[in-house]
């Protein structure tokens, strides 16, 4: 009885081998089926939503990169006091939430005055060589997005790929014909504008305005990084170029078909909204200014140390923000 | 252990498993869907949709809104005009505007292609004069639509104002019987078409080859080289493929001078050590103390159209400290903008532009000047020398007597 027994033990042992791997595998899903669901759901979230607490998978590097320019025209020049110092925690923390938020990489970089730069020619020229470092830095990455301090992004859900670049063509436009506050060559020839959008820069009430913009990597970026700031043009410019670097691009912009058809203008409003204080003048045109209604994106106080309280807008902006994106389940 | 042999065979088990196999279809159709649902969802919320461009841009275009499309692939203007255009002057070649402070300004303009000036140019067909000005107009809009686009293409510009129609004509010739030979575009247009461009900024004819050469990559836009030969440079053999020659990479590499100074001798300034001859994008030679650009070679691919947009910037023509124009601006680029450095080659100068000399030269030539078998002969300078007309004349002659 006992060897028979044992028989059927050992039989029985090794039967569930004999039946096919499939079924197996089914009935362990089955006799776990609980824990199966709660790893499957914890997958999908991780993989397919944004919600907190679960550690979010990400199989790609990062595909764009936050440049923050801290510290601007600050060190030995100038010490910071309180307040700088709150306006700068408050930006860094809303950038650093945001990149957090949707897998972007953050860099922050400190523009204070340095000895390389104090030559009368070089002054403030340093977005340009702090793009270039960035993306040495960030070999993988393919789009680079370039803020100033003072500069607040209020609706942080938002993707830049689902608010800019998934609708890059019908949001940009590419001649000055319709808003064109400096009056530069709206047509000049050699552009093909079947160029792919390289550099996505707006236009304020007067120009160009580089506190906020989006450059892509490529061959031609490359090639601009390396001429926007030439000797000789300089030479002959820096009297007239009273915003430097800005300025340049847009004489490179007016002059070279090269630079113009790879550069794609956005609205202001939609990476760059300004403050009321800013653009004074034309203070009744809506193209520039922030509007809570419409949740525009990001907001950026141009200007605002000069003659304007920063850390006031700065304030007033964070609390609004806060107030936009409180959750309708929150009372307090 | 009865009770245990029965209570491993429950058929609970086996009850599940056929309920499985009897759905399998139905589940795997589910889980297909499920997963085409998701990845319909990841795909559109990450494509980026921007290839279609709206066509409200202007298309491409030269200075002129028009082309002129030509099948032939030697591009070259009558150059029996010239007498008639030089007796014309540039100032009825073009149409003239004051500006604001009183300086004249000269235009490109298309009004010759409106229908009626169209009518009455016809009318007026009589009319050598506007006959001529029209075709020397029409000729800066010339396209060429070909079935097959010539690799090289040759871009000469001439100067009715500086040599007399029996020269004009042995520089043309000499150019055409080359590229016919070996297959080759050819590019060659007035300087006075970019009169326009020149007296805007007061600035010399030499700046001229730039804007010839993006004229060239405009009009052969499919061609893979442009062969820049100044008018004063002949070619002197007819027999060489410029290709075999020099362009092939294989052959660029080993005659590229690396880590040579831009401005020789003593230069601080080097060429890269490393530079790919598969990536260069301008080809040049040197004399003994500067850079020539009597004759050079440029790719017609993003980097190239960037350099000669960038090079002839405005900027570059006013600058009070470019002595030799062109040739200075190019020194600067060079030593200034790694990315331009990086992609040009410094090749030995008898390669395509052996310099003219009087002096007796020792057995075998020197480093710099023509000698006979050599492919090119360039005349730079030959305006100092004021000899321009007698060393196209000797060369010629020597051409025609082979």
């Amino acid at each position: 009885m006992v060897y028979v027994d044992k028989d059927i033990e050992s039989n029985l042992k090794y039967a569930p081998r004999s039946r096919n791997v499939f079924s197996t595998v089914k009935s362990t899903l089955v006799k776990y089926r609980k824990v199966v669901i709660l790893l499957i759901s914890l997958i999908f979230l991780s993989l397919f939503t944004d919600v907190p607490f679960v550690p979010h998978l990400k199989l790609s590097q990062p595909n764009v990169v936050i440049i923050l320019a801290a510290n601007e025209g600050g060190g030995v020049l100038k010490w910071k006091g309180a307040q700088e110092w709150s306006i700068e925690r408050s930006s860094i923390a809303n950038k650093k939430d945001y990149a957090k938020r949707h897998g972007y990489d953050l860099t922050i970089k400190d523009l204070t005055v340095k000895k390389r730069y104090s030559h009368e020619w070089r002054e403030s020229w340093e977005k340009v060589d702090i793009l270039k470092q960035a993306m040495r830095q960030y070999p993988k990455a393919e789009w680079f997005w370039w803020l100033d301090l003072h500069t607040y992004i209020m609706e942080p859900q938002l993707s830049l790929e689902e608010q800019i670049f998934s609708k890059l063509d019908n949001l940009t436009y590419r001649q000055l014909t319709d808003f064109n506050p400096l009056q530069l060559k709206t047509d000049i020839p050699y552009v093909d504008y079947s160029q792919p959008i390289d550099l996505l820069i707006t236009q304020d009430c007067g120009g160009f305005n580089l506190g906020s913009f989006i450059v892509r990597r490529s061959q031609w970026t490359e090639a601009l990084l390396d001429i926007w700031w030439d000797p000789v043009f300089y030479e002959q410019m820096h009297m007239t170029w009273e915003h430097k670097e800005q300025d340049a691009l847009e004489t490179l912009y007016n002059a070279q078909a090269w630079i113009r058809e790879r550069v794609g203008f956005l609205p202001l409003r939609s990476i760059n909204a300004f403050p009321p204080g800013a653009c004074s003048e034309q203070s009744n045109d809506p193209r520039y200014f922030y509007s809570d209604k419409e949740r525009d994106f990001v907001v950026n106080m141009a200007g605002c140390d000069w003659g304007r309280d920063c850390w006031n807008e700065m304030e007033h902006y964070k609390a609004l923000s806060k107030k936009l994106q409180r959750p309708w389940y929150k009372f307090w | 252990m009865q009770f245990a042999y029965n209570n491993k065979f429950k058929p609970t088990k086996n009850d599940f498993q056929s309920k499985l196999k009897k759905n399998l279809g139905k589940i795997s159709f589910i889980i297909t869907l499920v997963f085409v649902f998701l990845l319909i969802i990841y795909k559109t919320t990450l494509s980026y949709s921007s290839n279609s461009i709206k066509s409200i841009y202007p298309k491409y275009h030269s200075f002129y809104k028009n082309d002129i499309p030509t099948k032939s692939s030697l591009i070259f203007p009558s150059v029996e005009h010239a007498p008639l255009l030089r007796e014309l002057t540039i100032d009825k070649l073009f149409n003239t505007q004051l500006d604001q402070a009183g300086n004249k300004k000269y235009l490109f303009s298309d009004s010759f292609d409106d229908e009626t000036t169209k009518q009455k140019n016809e009318e007026d067909s009589s009319n050598q004069m506007l006959k001529v000005k029209n075709s020397f107009l029409n000729h800066g809009k010339l396209k060429f639509n070909g079935p097959e686009t010539p690799e090289i293409i040759i871009v000469t510009g001439i100067d009715f104002e500086k040599y007399e129609l029996s020269h004009l004509t042995k520089i043309v010739q000499n150019r055409v019987n080359y590229s016919q030979k070996k297959g080759y575009g050819l590019y060659i247009n007035w300087i006075q078409q970019y009169t326009p461009l020149l007296k805007d900024t007061g600035s010399s004819k030499e700046w001229a080859k730039l804007f010839l050469l993006r004229s060239a990559q405009y009009a052969f836009p499919n061609a893979k080289y442009f062969w820049y030969l100044d008018e004063d440079a002949l070619i002197m053999r007819y027999d060489i493929d410029l290709y075999k020659y020099l362009l092939d990479p294989k052959v660029l590499d080993p005659i590229m001078l690396r880590n040579q100074p831009i401005i020789p001798p003593n230069g601080v300034i080097h060429t890269f050590k490393n530079t790919k001859a598969e990536n260069v994008q301008l080809i040049i030679t040197q004399s003994s103390s500067d850079l020539n650009l009597n004759s050079f070679i440029i790719k017609n691919e993003f980097i190239s159209k960037s350099l000669l947009e960038f090079w002839s910037d405005t900027l570059f023509r006013t600058y009070h400290n470019f002595p030799k124009n062109g040739e200075s601006a190019l020194t600067h680029i060079l030593q200034w903008h790694p990315i331009y450095l990086a992609r040009t080659a410094i090749i030995p100068p008898r390669t395509i532009a052996g310099l003219h000399t009087q002096m007796e030269l020792p057995e075998g030539g020197d480093e710099f000047h023509y000698s006979e078998g050599d492919f090119v002969v360039s005349l730079r300078d030959c305006s100092i020398r004021k000899s321009c007309e007698s060393e196209i004349d000797l060369y010629w002659s020597k051409l025609e007597g082979k």
